[in-house]
This record gives structure tokens, C-alpha cells and sequence, in this order.
């Protein structure tokens, strides 16, 4: 194991923590637009696409958390050793990420100055097990105490209950993650998302980004080229799933365009030509999302830390447009019309939005780099 | 999910039949909906909405239809089975879907799964909000708002179960009947109908 | 939520309503911890319970059809309109605006007290003022008016329930020019063609049978999309009956998507259409000979004079293939008698407009359709004696409108008199210098041409400007004094008594108290009127007349009354003819004028547009380049009233420019393209740009836009601005015979905005 504990790092700056606690109180100015003109007023969803950044921000999040979790999990529980690099921090940032995504959805919901969302632990026991969201939900009530306690074990140096634990957080991980993709592929009136690839495609593309974050944060940490066994095998992994990515991708394109489906072939016209979604697909989710890290990597030869996180920035970047273009794709087609003459909806960002989102990142990374201020985070020699 | 559902019979089949050619498009219902369900002041909260959809026929004339669209009512509702509270529910008794405000939390996820678009968001009341075949008032022995207003007499609402009922006997006479996206297995309970007199 | 968007509940917040209205309006903010395990239990239990609340009677006033409502109070707050079962008007139905009544009443827009002007005219500076400090405005500064010009420098513009009370205090004062623009404005041509024609006026409530018919030929009246909901149950009852339908109109409307024929004539020639429809007629032997010989006048001058309106000339005139018009005559004829000739109701469109009108009435009477179902039927009076109430003697002044004998439309009735006129004689201080109006309820600013004729300009030339109304609008901004008007949901008025197939009584009374400093309009005008000494004029408050109606009519009558809302004389036959009794038409020859020998004198001195029998000419067309610009209504709006209405203003807020895809093509444009309008004329621009509907349901060479839109007001904190006025576009032309505006011959320019 190439992990060298001769090698000091100084603890991350109190300015690392000043600026991730800034990027979160970026979502003050959003609070404070639904505390003075309510939800309706400051979000840009609507009736017809009422899923917008907010609910994007909370999968993208959730699936960063998944993604590392997953990978922190192979190492452990496969013994996938040259994925077993930096386990505390990848534990760490899966624990941050949910609870980034948790802060995120909670506005996205009902009267959050009333906390209303506590109505879904009110009615729990209504066991509403045809409810993908119920599901999530327990899934989720579950993951998060078991990635905290997954953090606390690793860092009290418990390695077998860590290893039970990461088990356990990668099943979960897993589950848990599909079922959020579920609760949009379960819903037969929206082709885009009605099938099965859409669940895969979350899946791959959420251990594909904790390949990424995991590259990323070995580059940020300075020790590329001590950990370069991990870099190279992290990103091959990550190559394999751009790989899988683009391949469910293409065929995804192709296989709508074929057959009679007309509401389906409406939607896919989005994402094709002059499509409001098209922008988007082509550049930032096939280019810079999938095929310009995979160049990246390809030219490296998967032995360039820089490239290869650079890469990972990338392909992050893309499976947030991603997410954006499927779960905004999916609703911008008019249901109301019957004759057939698709109309389109609109759907647009707003501030209030935005600054929620970039206080759900800001809220991740401070709870990142409070771990990093108050835990004990180095890794010590196997 | 039909699979998981068991189908209760109902005691009544309520349902709203709505005579095509007579509708005129002047939104009174949408109105009188508005107006007796306080639904907030916005172009996107409504219960029920008229659709001016324009097209050409095969000579290529112009041509308008008027599509009332309400909540179907659905025997299978997707938006029942994606709520994670139990706050969308299916009565019983008469197969009416509602929304019981004080379980819900804003998920959105009902309106999203809705393939009719029956449904909105009411801040005002912090819960998803939709057409009730205005329960209130038939339980109190009046026709629902927005069929006691229409104009046409387009709107007409009664129980399929009873045979002798106006419904009944309209899709009995009817020379079609049309319900909207069948072919998604909702099991809608708005009709559709042409009349020949 | 923004002030743009209020609920009623958000506008009782604002008002600061009192505090049972609170409570009631805030039905507890809901909470995640207050429901109970009990109420799960329960759950929808709160969907069983339905308070109705207390029930009064009403007349709806959204627009002037005066449906009968039933309105449902809670708490002191209203919550529901719905129609009157029984109500003749509208069988318990409501239309859109109907049904926003109470929107308009709970506005925090309205004019919430009486006003005086301080700012520049049109400025929108007002101070609000005690009732009393604006009566003694009023007579301080009409009075030294009336010394100076006489009475008739006072000139009275009014349209609503409330119009006895302007219209009394006018005459006392001594003016004779008393105006309703429902005459030069809406039907004026219209009404004047079928008393030439039959003795009598088509009348508001008009009398086509078409729940009954089986055959319509509508010209233009789109009793589907210009809702007045009795007619429209009726066409819609009638269609789905299986009436055939005969649509004519340059613009497909929600009415003509209905047709069995939509022809799309060219605009202007309606009359060569039914010249036509009369020559095809009259050639195939196809009159109702019975009917004709019984009880019409002109028959042999008619088929003389009809021979030179062939088919074929007419199919040149208006667009329509010739066989077309052929077939239509000869399927109109084999239903007739119940069939019904249709003329538009707002019959202000291309200066020939009384004389179009009667080749329609004479297309009805070779039918022999008065008096039969699915034909005309007979409007009888409401059998009850209401005592006389005393009116001051008609003034000696002329009329400054040129309404009235020896002046230029001596056919005009002077009990409506004419808008134009009065804005025309305000302008060029001919016939005598007009100094003040009276405005009750009435908006010239949005509802005739103010580009052409520069109403501003002579809005310029007045001393004083009064109104009354409930709401401020473009023409109320310019008054010096405001009287605020308590609305119909708040206010008493006199019994309602329409003559119609089934007569009958209406009531109206308050359902609450004024929201704000507001008085009816019998008050405001029984104020104004004691500072002039002229108060005992105004004898008996609405109220009172409602309740003098116990002395009037019989114990139960009176019952029925109450209990109902409306009281029906069903006793009465409105087919005679069908039933085999004899016709009287107040006519001068006592028959059905197909020729009218009346008009034989002026035709001689002042031509063909006053020719016994009509004769056609060609209407103005637009230049190169300009298009013809037509208007018309939209469901979901009345008039120029209602577009701050938040409700209503959710169904339509803007007005899209209509052009023909040919047009389109030729101007480069494409659908959705912004583009504004010019005034071919005056050059006038619109300030408001608006989105281009490509679309085949316009004739090519014209323009449409929905009417009622672009209202400058500020104090319209919703309608301010949206949509664009077409009152800057429209002509000022007027029919020669009856005086009235003809609107469509304005022409405009489409640009790119």
C-alpha cells in the first residue's frame, strides 16, 4: 500500500472553512425571498414542470454521495486495494454531499419555515409502500446515520465495524440511489424517463463521479504522484464509466428514434436540433461531460493526476447538466394536449434557486472542512 | 400499480360527461371554480381549465375545439400511488381522489406523475391542490360549480352505478365516447361524448 | 404575492376588512404538528362540509344582459354568485365574467371615496373629499357653465342600472342632450333597420328563436365568444338540435368553428351577400307568399329592384362562390318558416351598416318567420301597472348630436342620442360650445374612435368633466370630480322588469354593506341635484320602489318574488303567428315595410343611402399595404370594464394581432413576431407592442384584435397597459341614416416592433 504516513499535510486553512461557510450563506438571499414572497413567488418551477434545479441539485448531491460511498465501500468490502486510498475523506464527503442534498430538497418542499417536511415522519407509519418516495425516504432515514457512523468508526480506528458498516453503506448506497432514479422511472407518463436505462444510467454515472471526486481530492491533496497506482486505477475506473455512459447514452438516442411513439419522439426532439435542451446535451453532456475527460484520460495513459482530475472536474460538470437536461426533459412536454400538437413549457433557473443550490454545494463542502478542522483525517499505514 | 391495488367496487360511480360540440369555450367553469374554492390568484392554480386547441381539416379550413379538462378521477390514479403520506387518497365509497392538506408535504411528486395536469401547488394552503367533483357540495345535495355554470350545458355530472342517471343514459345515447389517455391505464371517469338528438 | 396577483382573501388582508373578515379569510395557518391523530383518522372529513350562507337576490351588471344571481354572503363576505334558475336571462347559469362579479367588488383598485381633481387632467391627483364638498364643487363650477351657455352646454353620457337617475337629474337641470352609447356605439344601425322594417327595435334582449331554429344565417354576431349566456345557451341548444348553421364573418370566431357554412367574406359586403340570398329568393319562388301577401308592403318593387342582385354579382362582392349562395337561399327557404336571418348586434362597422341590416330584415320577412318558434318571436310587456313617475318637461334646446327633426339624422331617437355627436359638437364647439359631460358608467376614451376624431382635444375643451362610476378607467383619470358608485353587489336598485318572451321581474339588493365611502347612483345624483335645488325630482329611492312593489303586486306574486328572486308572467304567447293570430306592426303602412316609403322624401335630397329599398355600395377598401382593422369581443371580458379584473385578466390579458398567413408571407412576419400597429390615418403608433397570431381564421387584407385592452389608467394596478386599444385604429366614419359610429373602416399598418 502506497499511502505514506512520513508524508505531513498541514491541516486545510480556517480560509477553507470561511469560504465554503461564505458559499453557503449564499442561500440566505433565497430564504429570505421565500420567507418574504413564498415559494411560488421565488422559484422558477411551475405548475407544469414543477421539479426544477431544486430537485436536480438534491439527485446531483445525493448521487456525488452515493458514487463515493460506493467506491469507499469496494475498497473495504472487496478489497479493491487501489481504490483504498484517502477512505476517511471519501466517507466524509459521501456523509457531507447527503447532508448538502437533505438542506437542498428540505426548501424544495412544503413550508419550510413551518417544517412542514416533518409531516413525512408524522405519516411514516401510513406505509405508503407504493410510493417510490416512501421508499427513498426510508432508505435515506437509514444511509445517513449509517455513513455517519461509517465516518466515526474509521476515525476511532474500529476497522471491523467499519467494515460491516461499509458493507451495509454500500448495499444501501446502491438501493438507495435506484430508488431515487425509480421515483422518476416509475412514472409512466414521462417517456424520457419510463425505462429501466434511466435507473442504470444514475447508477454508472454516480460511481463514474466517486471515481472523480475521488481523483480530484488526490490531486488537491498534493500526493498525485505518491498515490499514482490509485490515480491510474481510479481512472480507468472512471474511464469504464464514461465508456458505459456514452454507450446507454447513444443507444438511448437511437433507440427513441425508432417506433411510433409519438410523445416519445416529441421529447427527444428537446435534445436534438434546434431543441431547447440541445445545447446542453450536445456540449455539455456529451462533450464536456463524457467525451473530452475521456480524451483527457486516453491521452494521459491514466498516469496523470492533473489530467485525470482535471477530467473528473469535467465529467462532474456534465453529470450535473445530465441530470438537469433528463429531469427537466422529461416535463417540458405539454400533458394537457391530446391533438397531439406538442406544446412546450419553459422552465427557467431562478436567482432564488440558484442560491439555494449553490448553498446546498457550500453546505456540503462546510461540513467537508469542519471534518477536516476537527477530525482526524490522515490515514495511517496498512 | 395495478397489480398491488385491489379493486374495490364502489357504491357510486360518480363521473362528469361532457358533451363536446356544446362547449363554447367561454370559461365560466374555470371561473366558478376559482371563485368557490378561494384557488389563489394565479394564472396557474386551477381545478379545471377550457383548452382552445386549433387546427385544420383535411381541406386545410381552421378549425377549434374546446377541450374542458378537469381531473379524471382515475380508477388506477398514478398520483395516489406516488404519494409517500397518504395525503392523495381514492375514497371508497364513490372513487373521488383528494388531497387531504394537512398530510402533505410539497413534494410535487403527484403533479408530476398526473398525466392530465390536474393538479397545482397551493402556496396559500401549503399543499397540492385539485378538483374535489366538488365533493362539498354534492355531499350537500348540489351539482358541483362548474357544471351548475355552464353555459353550453356541456358539463353534466352524475353516478354511472344509478342507470336511471342523466350520465347513464347520455353514454347510453352517446353516438361516441371519448376518454383521455386511455391508453396510459388510468381508468379516467370523465367522458367524452358526441349526442345525436 | 405580489399586488398583481390578489385573492380575494389576499385583498381582505390588504383592506384591513374587519376582523370577523380576518378570521373567516385565514382558515388557520396550517401546521405539521397541529393535525391530530383524530383527524387522520378522518381523513377528507373537511370535504363533507359545505356552507352555502345567507342567499340574496340580484341582476348581474358584469355586463348589460342582467343575468339573475343568487348571491351567497358568509360571514359578510360574498363567496359565491350562481345564476337564477328561474331567471329567463340565464337559467341559472353564469358566464365568466358573471361569475368574477365578486372580483370586481372586492378590488382594492376601485375608487374608494368621492374625489376632486388636483393634479394636471389625466395626471391621476386626486384628494378625497366629504360627499358634501363634492356636490358644492359640482355646483360651483357648472353653474357659472349653465349661466354663461345654457343648460345644454351639459352633456350626458350613460350606460347601466343606474342610467333614470343621470338621466333625470340632466333634464331637470334643462339639457336635452342625454346619450347612451348602446345606440351610435353598438346597435343604433341595427335597431333603426328593423323599426323601418317591422316597427319595432330588435331590442337588447334580442328575439331570435334559435333554441327553435333550423336554419340560422348569423352575419357576424358571435353569440359564442360575445357571451350573453341565454343566447348562448340558445345557439348552443339550437346546434345541438341539429340546426344548420350559416356563419358569415371574416374572421372565424368561437361562433363560426360551429358552422354547417362558414363564409369568409370579404369585410364590408354583408348587404350584396343578403341581396343576393333575396335575389335567389325571389327568382326560385321561394318567399313565404302567405306571410308576404298578409303582411308585408313593397313585394313588387322589391323583386324589381332585386333582378341587378344576381348570384353572381354578389359572389363578385363578397368573395363567395355564387353556387354556394344559391344552395344556402334554397336550403333557408325549404326550413323557413323556422328559420332566422341574424344581424350583428354591434352594428357600427362600414356606413352602410342600417341599410345592410335591412336587406337582412327583408331576407326574415320573405321567410314569414315573426312570430314563429325557430323564427323572431314576440316580446311581451310585463303585465303589471308601476305608477308613473313625473319627469321634468323635455328641454327646448336643440340637440348639439343633430338628433332630431330638421337636423342631420332625423331618424335618430333623441331618447338615446348620439356618443359621436356629442364628442364631434364637444370638439368643434359647433352646434354650440359643449362645456360639460356627465359620465355615469361610461368610458369614450376605450370604447370609440379617439385617433381619428381627437377626443383628447376636445376633452380640452371642457370646463368640467363629472363621473360617476365605480371603478376608474381611462376617461374617469381626465374628471375634475369623482362620485364614487356602490356596485351592484352592494347597492339597491329599482325593480327590474324586462319585456321579453317570458316577462318578468328581477330584484336586486345588497348582499353587504359598501366596503368603502361609496353611494348608489339614485343618491349621488339626488345630491348633486339638491344643490341645485332640484331634489324633489328624486322622490322615491330604489329601495323604496322595491319595496312599494307589495302595493303593485298581488300577495303571492309577491311571494314568489321574494322566495325566488324573479317573478315570471308566463301567460303570454310569443309565436301569434304560429298560432294562428293576427299581426300588428307598428309600422307607418301597419305591415312589414319591405319597401319603406317613409325614406322616399330624403332618399330624393340626400340619395341613395336613404333609399327605400337597399342599395348596395362598395365599402372603402385599404391601400396598398394597410390592412382593414376589425375588433370584436372575447369571452372572457366585457367590454372595457373588466380587464382589472385578476380573474378574468388569468383568461385573457393581452390582445395578439390576427393576420392571414398570405399577409404574413407578403410582410415577411412570422407567428409570434412582435409587431405594432400604426394608424394609416393619424400615424398614431401603438405604445404597446404585441405578439402576430398567424392564422388562416382572418381574412386576408385585415387585421383583428380582441376590444377592451390597452387602458392607460394607472390606478389599474393589474389591467394597466395590458393588450393593445384599438380605439386609436378605428375610423370615425357614421352611417348616414342612423347616425351611428362605423368602426371598421379604419386602417392600419402592421410594423415590426
Amino acid at each position: 500500500m502506497s499511502t505514506d504516513a512520513s508524508i505531513i499535510q498541514k491541516k486545510p486553512s480556517s480560509a477553507w472553512l470561511f469560504l465554503s461557510f461564505l458559499i453557503a450563506a449564499v442561500s440566505i438571499y433565497g430564504m429570505y425571498q421565500v420567507f418574504l414572497n413564498g415559494q411560488e413567488a421565488s422559484y422558477g418551477i411551475s405548475r407544469e414542470v414543477p421539479w426544477g434545479i431544486l430537485i436536480i441539485g438534491y439527485s446531483f448531491l445525493v448521487g456525488i454521495s452515493a458514487g463515493t460511498a460506493i467506491i469507499g465501500s469496494l475498497a473495504h468490502v472487496f478489497k479493491v486495494n487501489a481504490f483504498h486510498v484517502m477512505s476517511k475523506r471519501v466517507a466524509l464527503i459521501s456523509l457531507s454531499a447527503l447532508v448538502g442534498a437533505f438542506f437542498i430538497i428540505f426548501w424544495e418542499l412544503a413550508g419550510p419555515y413551518q417544517l412542514q417536511t416533518l409531516r413525512l415522519l408524522k405519516y411514516y407509519t401510513n406505509f405508503e409502500i407504493t410510493s417510490p418516495i416512501w421508499w427513498m425516504v426510508t432508505l435515506y432515514m437509514i444511509e445517513l446515520p449509517l455513513l455517519a457512523i461509517e465516518v466515526y468508526f474509521l476515525v476511532s480506528k474500529k476497522h471491523e465495524s467499519a467494515f460491516f458498516a461499509s458493507l451495509f453503506g454500500l448495499f444501501l448506497g446502491v438501493i438507495a440511489y435506484s430508488t431515487l432514479a425509480f421515483v422518476f422511472a416509475s412514472n409512466a407518463t414521462r417517456p424520457l424517463w419510463h425505462s429501466t436505462s434511466f435507473s442504470l444510467f444514475f447508477i454508472i454515472s454516480a460511481v463514474t463521479a466517486g471515481a472523480a471526486i475521488v481523483l480530484m481530492m488526490i490531486f488537491v491533496s498534493g500526493r498525485g504522484k505518491i498515490l499514482l497506482e490509485n490515480v491510474s486505477a481510479l481512472s480507468k475506473m472512471l474511464f469504464l464509466g464514461l465508456c458505459l455512459m456514452f454507450f446507454v447514452d447513444t443507444w438511448n438516442v437511437f433507440l427513441n428514434t425508432y417506433g411510433a411513439q409519438s410523445e416519445l419522439d416529441a421529447t427527444m426532439k428537446l435534445f436534438i436540433g434546434n431543441g431547447p435542451l440541445a445545447f446542453n446535451f450536445y456540449y455539455l453532456e456529451l462533450g464536456l461531460g463524457i467525451i473530452i475527460p475521456a480524451l483527457l484520460l486516453a491521452i494521459s495513459g491514466f498516469k496523470s493526476p492533473s489530467l485525470s482530475a482535471l477530467a473528473g472536474l469535467f465529467m462532474i460538470i456534465g453529470m450535473f447538466f445530465a441530470r438537469f437536461d433528463n429531469i427537466v426533459g422529461g416535463q417540458l412536454l405539454s400533458r394537457a394536449d391530446i391533438h397531439m400538437n406538442f406544446t412546450l413549457h419553459t422552465y427557467h433557473v431562478s436567482n432564488s434557486e440558484l442560491s439555494i443550490f449553490i448553498g446546498g454545494l457550500g453546505v456540503a463542502l462546510l461540513i467537508f472542512f469542519l471534518g477536516e478542522k476537527f477530525i482526524d483525517l490522515e490515514e495511517e499505514t496498512h | 400499480m395495478s397489480l398491488i391495488h385491489k379493486k374495490t367496487k364502489k357504491q357510486k360511480n360518480l363521473a362528469m360527461v361532457i358533451v363536446g360540440d356544446r362547449c363554447i369555450g367561454c370559461d365560466a367553469c374555470y371561473v366558478s371554480c376559482k371563485t368557490d374554492w378561494d384557488v389563489p390568484a394565479m394564472k396557474e392554480a386551477f381545478r379545471t381549465k377550457v383548452f382552445e386547441v386549433e387546427g385544420e381539416d383535411v381541406h386545410g379550413n381552421p378549425t377549434i375545439g374546446f377541450l374542458p379538462t378537469l381531473c379524471n378521477h382515475c380508477d388506477n390514479a398514478p398520483c395516489v400511488d406516488v404519494c409517500p403520506t397518504g395525503a392523495s387518497f381514492k375514497r371508497d365509497e364513490d372513487g373521488i381522489v383528494l388531497v387531504e392538506p394537512d398530510m402533505c408535504i410539497g413534494c410535487k411528486a403527484c403533479m408530476v406523475a398526473c398525466p392530465y395536469d390536474a393538479r397545482y401547488y397551493n402556496e396559500e394552503e401549503q399543499t397540492v391542490d385539485k378538483c374535489t367533483f366538488c365533493l362539498p357540495r354534492i355531499s350537500n345535495g348540489l351539482d358541483p360549480a362548474c357544471v351548475t355554470t355552464c353555459v353550453g350545458e356541456s358539463r353534466n355530472f352524475g353516478d354511472l352505478n344509478d342507470t336511471d342517471s342523466n350520465v347513464s343514459k347520455m353514454l347510453k345515447d352517446a353516438t361516441s365516447i371519448y376518454k383521455l389517455k386511455e391508453d396510459e391505464g388510468t381508468s379516467p371517469n370523465v367522458y367524452y361524448v358526441t349526442l345525436n338528438y | 404575492m405580489s399586488r398583481h396577483n390578489i385573492s380575494r382573501r389576499g385583498f381582505l388582508k390588504l383592506a384591513g376588512a374587519s376582523s370577523v373578515a380576518i378570521t373567516a379569510g385565514i382558515t388557520g395557518i396550517p401546521s405539521p404538528l397541529k393535525a391530530s391523530a383524530q383527524q387522520e383518522a378522518s381523513r377528507g372529513a373537511r370535504f363533507l362540509k359545505y356552507d352555502r350562507g345567507v342567499e340574496s337576490p340580484n341582476f348581474c351588471e358584469m355586463c348589460f344582459w342582467n343575468c339573475g344571481v343568487n348571491v351567497y354572503t358568509r360571514k359578510g363576505i360574498i363567496h359565491k354568485l350562481e345564476g337564477n334558475k328561474l331567471n329567463p336571462n340565464n337559467r341559472g347559469h353564469l358566464c365568466a365574467k358573471g361569475n368574477a362579479g365578486i372580483q370586481s367588488t372586492y378590488d382594492a383598485d376601485r375608487i374608494q371615496s368621492p374625489l376632486i381633481r388636483t393634479g394636471k387632467r389625466g395626471e391621476g391627483k386626486f384628494k378625497k373629499v366629504s360627499w358634501e364638498e363634492a356636490y358644492k364643487y359640482v355646483y360651483k363650477k357648472l353653474n357659472p357653465l349653465i349661466d354663461e351657455f345654457g343648460p345644454e352646454t351639459l352633456a350626458t353620457f350613460m350606460h347601466g342600472t343606474g342610467e333614470p337617475y343621470p338621466h333625470m337629474l340632466t333634464m331637470a337641470l334643462g339639457s336635452p342632450n342625454i346619450t347612451i352609447p348602446a345606440y351610435s356605439q353598438c346597435m343604433g344601425s341595427r335597431e333603426m333597420a328593423w323599426a323601418l322594417t317591422f316597427g319595432t327595435g330588435v331590442s337588447g334582449h334580442e328575439t331570435f328563436d334559435m333554441a327553435n331554429s333550423k336554419h340560422m344565417i348569423i352575419f357576424g354576431r358571435n353569440f359564442a365568444g360575445a357571451v350573453q349566456v341565454r343566447e348562448a345557451e340558445d345557439f348552443a341548444e339550437g346546434l345541438a338540435r341539429g340546426s344548420r348553421l350559416t356563419y358569415i364573418d371574416p374572421r372565424q370566431s368561437e361562433s363560426a368553428v360551429r358552422a354547417t357554412d362558414w363564409l369568409q367574406i370579404n369585410p364590408g359586403t354583408d348587404m350584396a351577400l343578403a341581396l343576393g340570398f333575396i335575389h335567389v329568393i325571389i327568382r326560385d319562388n321561394l318567399a313565404n307568399m302567405d306571410f308576404v301577401r298578409k303582411y308585408c308592403y313593397g313585394y313588387n318593387e322589391l323583386s324589381e329592384h332585386i333582378k341587378k342582385y344576381t348570384p353572381k354579382w354578389a359572389s363578385e362582392k363578397t368573395g363567395i362562390d355564387a353556387k354556394t349562395i344559391e344552395r344556402i337561399a334554397w336550403e333557408f327557404a325549404k326550413d323557413a318558416p323556422n328559420v332566422v336571418a341574424i344581424p350583428p348586434r354591434r352594428m357600427t362597422r362600414y356606413g352602410n351598416d342600417t341599410q345592410t341590416v335591412r336587406a337582412i330584415a327583408i331576407l326574415n320577412a320573405l321567410m314569414g318567420n315573426w312570430g314563429v318558434p325557430g323564427g323572431i318571436f314576440i316580446r311581451n310587456k310585463v303585465p303589471v301597472d308601476f305608477p308613473k313617475e313625473e319627469h321634468p318637461d323635455a328641454p327646448d334646446a336643440r340637440r348639439a348630436d343633430g338628433v332630431g327633426e330638421g337636423e342631420k339624422f332625423p331618424l335618430a331617437p333623441p331618447s338615446l342620442g348620439r356618443t359621436n355627436g356629442i364628442y364631434e359638437a364637444t370638439l368643434t364647439k359647433k352646434p354650440y360650445p359643449i362645456k360639460a359631460w356627465l359620465l355615469y358608467g361610461t368610458n369614450p376614451l376605450s370604447h370609440s374612435s379617439i385617433g381619428v376624431n381627437s377626443l383628447y382635444k376636445a376633452i380640452d375643451n371642457l370646463e368640467l368633466i363629472i363621473a360617476i362610476d365605480t371603478q376608474f378607467s381611462d376617461t374617469v383619470m381626465y374628471a375634475d370630480v369623482i362620485f364614487p358608485e356602490s356596485t351592484y353587489l352592494e347597492r339597491y336598485d329599482a325593480p327590474y322588469a324586462q319585456k321579453d318572451k317570458t316577462p318578468f321581474i328581477a330584484l336586486r339588493k345588497p348582499a353587504i354593506k359598501p366596503i368603502y365611502d361609496t353611494k348608489g347612483c339614485f343618491e349621488i345624483c339626488k345630491g348633486i341635484a339638491k344643490e341645485f335645488d332640484l331634489d324633489d325630482w328624486f322622490e322615491k329611492s330604489p329601495e323604496e320602489q322595491v319595496e312599494e312593489l307589495s302595493q303593485i303586486l298581488s300577495k303571492e306574486q309577491m311571494e314568489t318574488l321574494e322566495k325566488d328572486g324573479v317573478l315570471l308572467f308566463e301567460d303570454v304567447d310569443p309565436y301569434p303567428n304560429a298560432s294562428g293570430s293576427a299581426l300588428n306592426f307598428s309600422t307607418s303602412t301597419g305591415k312589414v315595410q319591405l319597401y319603406v316609403k317613409d325614406l322616399e322624401e330624403m332618399a330624393k335630397k340626400q340619395g341613395d343611402d336613404f333609399s327605400p329599398l337597399p342599395i348596395y355600395k362598395d365599402p372603402v377598401v385599404p391601400k396598398k399595404g394597410e390592412f382593414r382593422m376589425l375588433f370584436g369581443r372575447t369571452p372572457h371580458h366585457s367590454h372595457a370594464r373588466s380587464q382589472n379584473n385578476w380573474i378574468l385578466l388569468e383568461l385573457q390579458d393581452d390582445t395578439p394581432v390576427w393576420m392571414n398567413p398570405k399577409d404574413a408571407k407578403k410582410m415577411g412576419f412570422k407567428d409570434g413576431d412582435m409587431v405594432s400597429l400604426v394608424n394609416a390615418k393619424t400615424g398614431h403608433k401603438s405604445d404597446h407592442s404585441e405578439r402576430l397570431k398567424v392564422t388562416k381564421r382572418i381574412k386576408e387584407g385585415s387585421v383583428f384584435i380582441h376590444h377592451g385592452f390597452g387602458h392607460t389608467t394607472k390606478a389599474w394596478s393589474r389591467g394597466y397597459e395590458k393588450g393593445t386599444k384599438e380605439n386609436w385604429f378605428i375610423s370615425d366614419d357614421v352611417d348616414p341614416l342612423s347616425g351611428a359610429a362605423a368602426f371598421h373602416n379604419g386602417f392600419v399598418k402592421v410594423v415590426k416592433a
